[in-house]
């Protein structure tokens, strides 16, 4: 790369932060598509549709070694909550007042098992994200031992 | 936490007190085409001052209910104990240094 990138340490605090933060968010929704789970609706109408986050890079501009602005990595950013446009499931259940013409009604397209699944990914990160934290606190604080016998 | 920012207020005034003595310093430094080590002290105090506002800041939107994820509270207080003890290391030195100094015998 032209020029140097100059590292800064609070700039590894701030990438981690930021994971920290999107991670909660990603949490977040999966916790919302569970409690809908249930929140049916007419076929055709509107119904509870899975939601997802989608995630950046986040890059941020810093001046590099030779005076010339330069991006460096900065960490995660929630660019959007999108939803899955998956058919919802159709149940075949006569006898609720959400039931169309044909007998079915229409339940989120949520599968718990998925949802599970990215639960427990999203709270592994999470745990990833703070042991990067405490290890770059960890050589900033070596750092300051340079010098002492 | 509170108790924190004076520590680091005591510290910054210490540490200011050197910075006349620093500007001196000025000179080399500039010639070099960088900051001088005056100005990159006075950036890193600044700096330091600014941390531990915004954390004493997200500290009391925590306290006070406010909407504030956990995460920021814990990164803010890490990152201004982490300029704290830079401070202080700083000051450690520059107070050694001065030592050595009047200790030349005359």
């Amino acid at each position: 790369m032209k020029g140097g990138i100059r590292v800064n340490l609070f700039t590894s605090f701030s990438i981690s932060a930021s994971a920290l933060t999107a991670e909660r968010l990603r949490l977040d929704l999966i916790a919302n598509n569970l409690a809908n789970i249930d929140t049916a609706g007419k076929p055709g109408g509107a119904v509870y549709q899975r939601e997802m986050p989608v995630f950046a890079q986040r890059l941020l501009q810093e001046t590099g070694t030779d005076g010339q602005p330069v991006s460096v990595p900065g960490g995660v950013e929630v660019t959007a909550v999108v939803r899955d446009n998956t058919p919802p499931r159709l149940k075949y259940d006569p006898g609720s007042p959400l039931a169309d013409n044909k007998g079915y009604v229409a339940y989120p397209n949520v599968n718990v098992v998925n949802e599970m699944v990215d639960m427990m990914t999203a709270v592994r990160t999470y745990q990833a994200n703070v042991t990067a934290f405490n290890a770059a606190k960890a050589m900033f604080q070596k750092a300051l031992t340079i010098g002492k016998t | 936490m509170i108790g924190a920012g004076y520590y680091a207020k005591g510290v910054i005034l210490v540490v200011v007190g050197t910075v006349d003595l620093a500007a001196g310093l000025n000179a080399p430094g500039k010639a070099a085409g960088g900051k001088g080590f005056g100005q990159a002290l006075n950036d890193a105090l600044q700096s330091l001052s600014d941390s531990q506002k915004k954390a004493d800041q997200t500290v009391e939107n925590f306290l006070t209910g406010g909407d504030v994820d956990p995460s920021q509270v814990t990164v803010a207080m890490e990152e201004a104990r982490v300029k704290i003890e830079l401070a202080v290391e700083v000051r450690n030195q520059i107070v050694n240094a001065y030592k050595d100094v009047w200790q030349m015998p005359i």
